[in-house]
Order: C-alpha cells, then sequence, then structure tokens
C-alpha cells in the first residue's frame, strides 16, 4: 500500500515537474513572440514559435542527459538560447532589412511613404491654399497670425501622425513624401503666385516643412518604440 | 575595445553557410555542427543564430523546409542554394584575402615589406 502511494506520489510530481517546465518554455515563447505582434504575419510568428520551441526541448533533453534535473535542464536551455526581448528585436531587424524591389522592406517602404502622404498632403493643400488666397488678396500672411501658425504647426503635427502610424524608418518616408510635395508646389506656386511669394513658398517648404517634419516623425517614433518597450516590460515582470 | 562578439557577428553567415554546404540541417544541428569544428571556442546565444538563418533564406541563399518526422517534433531543416555557394565562395575569397593580409601587417608572413 505504502509503495503505491509513493509510486502515485513519483508520478504526480513528475507530470507537475514536466506541467512546470511547458509553462517555463510556452511563457519565454510568449516573451520571445510578444514584440514580433503588429510587425510580423500570425503564420511567420507561429514559424519562429515552433522552430524555437523544437530548439529548446532538444535543448533541454540534452541537457537532462548531461545529469541536470528537469528544471535546471530547462533553465539553462533557455539561458543558452539568449534574452527573448534581445532575440525579438534581431528578428524585426531582419524583417526591416534587405534590398530589392520584391522584397519586404520595399513593400514596407511603399507603406510608410504612402501612410506619410497621407499625414503630409492635406496640411500641404491646405497650408498652400492659404498663401495663395491671403497673397492674392493682398492681405499679407504676417497679418493673420493663426494662418502663420498653421504653417509652422502642421508639419509638426503631420511629423508626429506619421511617426506615430510608421513604426520604423519614419524619417526616410517623410523625406520621400515632402521632396515629392516639394517639386509639385514648385509647380503650382510658380504657376499660381506671384514669382516672389511662390519661391518663398517652395523656400519654406525646403527649409522648415521637410526637416521639421522629419524630425517630428522621428522623434515621435523614438518614443512610440520606447513606450512599446516599457509596456512590453510590464506585461513580462507580471 | 576588442568586441569577440563583432567578430563573430560579422561571420556567422560564413560559418553558417560552409556548414550547410556539407549538409542540410536544422537549427540545432548547424549549432551542435559549429561547436564540434571549433571544439566549442566561438560562444554566442543559441537564438542569435535564426535571425541569421532567416536573413539568409530571405536573400536566397539558404532555403528552409519543415520535416515531419514520426514520434518527433517538427523541425525546420535548413539546405544550401547555388547562390548561397556562390555567396559562400565570394566570401570565402574576402575572407582568405582579409586574413593573409592581416597575417602580413602582424608579421606572421615572411613576405611583409617594410614601407
Amino acid at each position: 500500500m505504502l509503495s503505491l502511494l509513493s509510486r502515485t506520489d513519483a508520478a504526480c510530481t513528475e507530470e507537475e515537474t514536466a506541467c512546470r517546465q511547458h509553462a517555463r518554455v510556452e511563457d519565454y515563447l510568449d516573451h520571445l513572440c510578444a514584440p514580433l505582434v503588429g510587425s510580423l504575419p500570425y503564420a511567420r510568428r507561429q514559424e519562429i514559435r515552433r522552430e524555437a520551441e523544437a530548439h529548446l526541448y532538444t535543448s533541454i533533453e540534452e541537457y537532462r542527459e548531461s545529469g541536470l534535473s528537469e528544471e535546471r535542464a530547462t533553465e539553462a536551455a533557455l539561458q543558452a538560447y539568449g534574452t527573448p526581448y534581445r532575440l525579438a528585436q534581431a528578428i524585426l531587424d531582419t524583417w526591416y532589412s534587405g534590398a530589392g524591389s520584391g522584397t519586404r522592406p520595399a513593400v514596407y517602404s511603399r507603406t510608410a511613404t504612402l501612410r506619410a502622404f497621407a499625414c503630409f498632403s492635406i496640411p500641404t493643400a491646405i497650408s498652400a491654399f492659404l498663401v495663395e488666397s491671403y497673397v492674392l488678396a493682398d492681405i499679407g500672411l504676417e497679418r493673420v497670425p493663426w494662418a502663420v501658425l498653421w504653417l509652422l504647426a502642421s508639419p509638426l503635427l503631420a511629423g508626429v501622425l506619421t511617426g506615430w502610424l510608421v513604426p520604423v524608418r519614419s524619417a526616410r518616408a517623410v523625406v520621400n513624401v515632402m521632396v515629392l510635395l516639394a517639386l509639385h508646389g514648385m509647380v503650382a506656386a510658380l504657376l499660381m503666385l506671384p514669382r516672389r511669394e511662390g519661391f518663398y513658398f517652395v523656400l519654406f517648404q525646403s527649409v522648415y516643412s521637410l526637416p521639421a517634419g522629419a524630425l517630428a516623425a522621428f522623434l515621435t517614433q523614438v518614443v512610440c518604440r520606447h513606450l512599446r518597450r516599457i509596456v512590453f516590460r510590464t506585461a513580462c515582470a507580471r | 575595445m576588442y568586441d569577440e562578439r563583432e567578430l563573430i557577428r560579422g561571420n556567422t553567415p560564413l560559418i553558417v553557410l560552409a556548414v550547410l554546404r556539407d549538409g542540410s540541417q536544422h537549427g540545432y544541428a548547424v549549432l551542435q555542427e559549429i561547436n564540434r569544428r571549433t571544439g566549442a571556442s566561438l560562444t554566442f546565444k543559441q537564438g542569435t543564430l535564426y535571425p541569421m538563418l532567416y536573413a539568409l533564406e530571405d536573400d536566397g541563399l539558404i532555403v528552409g523546409q519543415w520535416e515531419h518526422a514520426q514520434g518527433e517534433r517538427p523541425r525546420k531543416v535548413y539546405s544550401i542554394t547555388p547562390a548561397g555557394v556562390a555567396e559562400l565562395e565570394k566570401r570565402l575569397k574576402a575572407w582568405e584575402t582579409f586574413t593573409s593580409a592581416i597575417q602580413r601587417v602582424i608579421g606572421g608572413l615572411p613576405d611583409a615589406q617594410p614601407s
């Protein structure tokens, strides 16, 4: 009877240990895949998870064969595999780097540029309209403070919005878009405005709107990334 | 400051391609083979191999295929492609040129010419 009881206890403990080990590995894989959410498609994340899982269990088995307990073998395997957050960052770097028109980065770059275009085109059109209205009506922008405020603030707002919508390489997307808009603005301004005002408008776009927008986008992107990390670390700590 | 990890990181594609040239392997086996060949003298976190494998796969230098053996966990087995072999040859040549140049600089070879 006693031997039967102790055998059952042993089986329970073994099962419990296996459960704990499984939970520990699953937790690690969650931490590895969490930062990839929103950047990599689900199928790709699942593939990465399955591959890491297979690797970790093989590694655990090997540590166990070398004489470590189940728990210590699990910890050793996880430690040898690396910090999940850093590995996720490395995977993200791989995902967003590369070359070639048919590749993912090019697709990403197109999406980023389109988003930046959506953020910048409307404010730029409004600015052009304001300049045109006030110059042609001979009021002068300097006499309408809110219009000047709009001209100064709109690239910053558009940059912040772009930085929020484009998680990586937002400043580059802004530069791509602003160069196009500046060229378009140059033609439009020279056709529709007096030459001097047209020149000033294009100059303003090139000297202020482009760098201010790109800087705002970059800073917002950095802040957003930092916030995401804090949220992720808080989730990890729970 | 000397950082061995930088040296390893810069040459991991060469190491991985060289291992895969000798036969298709899954990630864990690639690591074991690297350890076997180097006597475990190259130390890096095992997980860092995978982003490198994904990058090589994206560049078309290796291809990965899932294998489902009975009673085992599915594994992704990587094989080198003809483009990968060509890249390996290119990297090997560059590596040889680099190491022989360094050898000359540090005086390991007799044909080093003083300026």
